[in-house]
């Protein structure tokens, strides 16, 4: 067994935490307050080639694997979660629906330009009635001579307001149901019919853009078909097993941050003639901090390194999703705790932190539906 | 055209210690890159940007475990790498000078020599001008940004002078597998030749 991070990881963990000082962090209470990640930001990452980073080299990427995706998105976590919640969607269900089934045209049409940053991309599938129960979709996609035309609205989308090019998943067969009756298709944002709703205001990840998308007759040419006819619901499947993974190591990051926070309050702030790290309450709070934050760590970076060995990790992916993201949860909690009073107002980082945590338990398929799976797998393969 | 950078290897001092009792620092922990060899690759990176055909060597004289560091400059955007290895002593800049210009006329005489100043730990910024002058170079310049010299030329980088971009994480990857030459010590000058000449010992210095 070998723990250790290869030279070139470590190398792009500092080189991604350098961007993150610099560029990301100055910029996180802007992003909140803003509700919007400025483009330049974006456009920086895009020249540093983080958005390609998952993906081979052919298409413009740089080919570190899931393994250095996670080290880029734990260390971007530590700067902002809208930005990287941004990038998450572009890259693990975005461009990633179109790497895993897309056909070697579309790959170079439009996974190279979602590499170099020229398109964003966002991942339709949820809508007002299909949220865990994604295979009750109802926005539809008919053959008309060359073309599907797709009708309905989608909502809790993503980038979906920003975006270049949308990966929507709409039924081409009611009769088959989700499994043979649901479609991917690679929509370009400029389609006429194609319309951004409303924009969601959030709770948490404020910068990050999430949109109703509204399709009205939007006429999409038969290539651009991501996948096969009828198993759309696969592609969905296999992106979003990908995302929870990395969805993780933005938790990962998020929680090194809250405790870096944590700590440097509690060394700071004095009160009965002591700094609070030195009272023992204070102690086992970071006490649980640190070793969720091992746990969190240990499986995260062991999964993705399971899978860039090319093992099948779905059981996995759901058991580091739900850890994580409640972990980050009980995390950012106690870093509020110890930040008192200051941890509930707004000027103060944790604050923040303390909101952007929440909708990781939600989004990428909520912790109940990730117990589902768990079970239903060691229910039938057995446990370990 | 073609460049050749040397990269330093500086104690780490968030974990080394200053003796007291033997006045120096006890090292721990592996070397790293100082900031100022950061600011001698953006030199080089500006070099390259000028629109030439460049090619680019980076050269760090310190020990086989420091490979990292210069797998850290290759990251910046070199071709080439050449780590010069097993010296006796790796303080003198004589010695040091004399090895340097030795592995350099090997790997091919550069058209310029991208150096940094003093480093902050124990710099007497003296390398460079002792490299340029045992090559037989006309110019050595203090630059802060890339210049374009017409002689052969050293260019002297201090700390701070420039903002060193982050590298791009294509350039990252690829580092692992660029060309790494090893030259030990000893192919260049005999134990004997290797004699600390331009410093001497501090039981000298103290008699
Ligand atoms: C900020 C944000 C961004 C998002 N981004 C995207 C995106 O880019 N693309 C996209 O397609 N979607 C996106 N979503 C949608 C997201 O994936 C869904 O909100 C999520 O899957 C839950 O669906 P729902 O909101 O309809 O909740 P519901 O499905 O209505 O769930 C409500 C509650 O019931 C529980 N529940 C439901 N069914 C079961 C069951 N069988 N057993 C036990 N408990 C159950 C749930 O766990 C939850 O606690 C986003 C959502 C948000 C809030």
């Amino acid at each position: 067994m070998d723990f250790t991070f290869t030279p070139e990881h470590q190398m792009l963990r500092e080189m991604v935490k350098k961007f993150t000082e610099k560029e990301v962090r100055p910029l996180s209470q802007k992003i909140d307050q803003e509700a919007k990640v400025p483009m330049e930001l974006w456009k920086k990452a895009a020249e540093l080639g983080l958005l390609g980073i998952a993906f081979p080299e052919k298409y413009g990427g740089a080919g570190a694997g899931e393994m250095g995706y996670c080290i880029m998105l734990e260390e971007l976590a530590q700067g902002d979660a809208s930005f990287t919640v941004m990038l998450g969607a572009h890259i693990s269900i975005g461009a990633m629906s179109i790497y895993l089934d897309g056909t070697e045209e579309q790959k170079q049409k439009y996974l190279t330009k979602m590499c170099s940053g020229e398109y964003i991309s966002a991942f339709a599938l949820t809508e007002v009635n299909a949220g865990s129960d994604a295979a009750n979709i109802e926005t539809t996609a008919a053959l008309k001579g060359s073309d599907y035309v797709l009708n309905g609205t989608k909502f809790y989308i993503t980038n979906g307001g920003i975006a270049n090019v949308v990966i929507v998943f709409a039924v081409t067969d009611k009769s088959l149901g989700a499994h043979g009756g649901v479609t991917a298709f690679i929509v370009e944002s400029k389609t006429p019919g194609f319309k951004v709703g409303r924009e969601l205001d959030k709770m948490g990840i404020r910068g990050s853009n999430t949109v109703e998308l509204i399709f009205e007759n939007v006429r999409v040419p038969k290539e651009n078909v991501l996948g096969k006819i009828g198993e759309g619901f696969k592609t969905a499947m296999k992106a979003l097993d990908r995302g929870r993974l990395s969805l993780s190591a933005g938790c990962l990051g998020g929680s090194k941050r809250a405790l870096e926070l944590s700590l440097n309050h509690a060394k700071q702030r004095v009160q009965f003639g002591k700094p609070i790290a030195e009272q023992q309450a204070i102690q086992w709070m970071i006490a649980d901090m640190a070793a969720e934050i091992f746990a969190m760590e240990s499986m995260v970076y062991r999964s993705a390194w399971a899978h860039d060995q090319g093992m099948r990790i779905t059981r996995e992916a759901a058991i580091v999703k739900m850890y994580c993201s409640e972990a980050l949860d009980r995390i950012v909690d106690r870093g509020v705790q110890i930040h008192g009073g200051m941890g509930f107002i707004r000027e103060c980082d944790i604050e923040r932190a303390y909101r952007d945590a929440r909708i990781n338990r939600i989004f990428e398929g909520t912790n109940e539906i990730q117990r589902l799976v768990i079970a239903r797998d060691v229910l039938t393969k057995g446990a370990y | 055209m073609k460049v050749v950078a040397l990269v330093k290897a500086v104690p780490d001092l968030s974990e080394s210690r200053y003796s007291k009792s033997e006045q120096r620092i006890q090292e721990k922990g592996p070397r790293l890159m100082p900031a100022v060899s950061e600011n001698v690759l953006e030199v080089v990176r500006q070099i390259r940007e000028m629109g030439k055909e460049v090619s680019a060597a980076g050269m760090l004289f310190g020990n086989q475990s420091e490979e990292a560091i210069l797998r850290k400059a290759l990251a910046f955007g070199l071709d080439q790498a050449c780590l010069i290895s097993g010296a006796t002593d790796r303080t003198d800049p004589h010695v040091k000078s004399k090895l340097i210009a030795k592995a350099i006329e090997k790997l091919g005489v550069p058209d310029i020599l991208v150096v940094g100043g003093a480093s902050g730990f124990g710099g007497g910024g003296q390398v460079g001008v002792r490299v340029a002058e045992l090559l037989g170079f006309e110019d050595v310049w203090t630059v802060q940004d890339a210049v374009s010299a017409k002689s052969k030329s050293v260019l002297v980088v201090e700390q701070g002078s420039n903002q060193p971009r982050i590298p791009n994480v294509m350039a990252v990857m690829k580092a692992g597998s660029k060309e790494m030459v090893m030259f030990k010590a000893e192919e260049f000058l005999t134990a004997d030749e290797q004699k600390p000449v331009a410093l001497i010992s501090r039981e000298e210095w103290l008699a």
